[in-house]
């Protein structure tokens, strides 16, 4: 694979891997950083990468296995967790003050699914990713994470159900 | 297909990516937690970041290169000293005509002046019988 057709084809993947990065480093510089550096990963293995059948889930599975290292790494260092850039904001107002309160319930739910069902639902919910994608990075077939994602989706309406009637 | 279908599909894992946008975005965010928790926890990839690393990517190429070519360079030199050492220049070892004409005169004065005045008296393939005088 000539520079040209990494520039065209693999490049574009960034904004693909960025939303994983991000939600799974939790702040944009390191998101950033890691992007670039999975990036590189991909320019160096650029020749085998043209026989890919999958390349965007190659280029996911990567960025994913890059951030666990990272954050092995962070845990190894006793660096404090990830600071959520979202609940950190201006919390002058009422409306943040409500979003933060949403913000940490959906958050515990999502953390209460088993470990699978959470993965694969931030995946598809908030990195946007296809289901091809899912299954290159996780290892499990698209009718498993269809099963897994339904169940999460159900449990996570079912509860804010709840949750919200009684207000 | 309404809102309650897709809203079934989804929640049975069954929409495209497509459809799920629609069906946030046509969420109310203030009624719908899960609409505005996905749309506020969405990522978007900082504008110009793809060309902050084809940037990158290009700079350690060239990094690459130079170190190639420096690496290189100092495996030509090793080479050049080392043929000096190993193979000196011809001019040392090539004789000139006077120095042949010299070998060989010497070659000559080797072999005694009777063999010059000498008689043959049998001589076949293999063996030559004379008798030398002086």
């Amino acid at each position: 694979m000539n520079s040209t057709t990494f520039k065209k084809t693999i490049l574009p993947l960034s904004q693909k891997i960025y939303p994983v990065a991000a939600r799974m480093l939790g702040n944009t510089d390191d998101a950033n950083d890691a992007v670039q550096e999975v990036m590189l990963k991909l320019w160096k293995q650029r020749n085998k990468l043209s026989k890919h059948p999958n390349i965007p889930g190659f280029a996911v599975l990567t960025a994913r296995n890059h951030c666990l290292d990272l954050l092995k790494k962070r845990q190894i260092k006793l660096v404090p967790d990830a600071i959520d850039i979202n609940t950190s904001s201006n919390l002058n107002s009422h409306s943040e003050i409500e979003w933060k309160e949403l913000n940490g319930i959906i958050g515990e739910l999502i953390l209460e699914l088993p470990e699978q069902q959470g993965e694969v639902l931030a995946m598809r919910d908030l990195d946007g990713l296809e289901f091809s994608e899912i299954s290159e990075a996780t290892g499990l077939k698209i009718e498993h994470i269809r099963v897994l994602l339904s169940r999460a989706r159900k449990q996570i309406s079912t509860q804010l159900k709840k949750i919200y009637s009684y207000e | 297909m309404n809102k309650d279908e897709i809203m079934k599909k989804y929640l049975n894992g069954e929409t495209s990516l497509q459809e799920e946008k629609e069906l946030f975005e046509n969420s109310g965010k203030e009624s719908d937690p899960w609409a505005e928790f996905v749309s506020r926890n969405k990522h978007k990839a900082p504008e110009g970041l793809e060309d902050t690393i084809w940037d990158n990517i290009q700079s350690k190429r060239k990094q690459k290169q130079r170190f190639l070519y420096g690496l290189s360079a100092a495996a030509a030199s090793v080479v050049f000293v080392l043929g000096f050492i190993f193979f000196p220049s011809g001019n040392d070892t090539e004789m000139t005509l006077s120095q042949k004409e010299q070998m060989l005169q010497e070659a000559l004065s080797m072999f005694p002046e009777e063999e010059n005045n000498k008689e043959i008296l049998y001589s076949d393939e293999l063996i030559e019988i004379y008798v030398a005088t002086n």
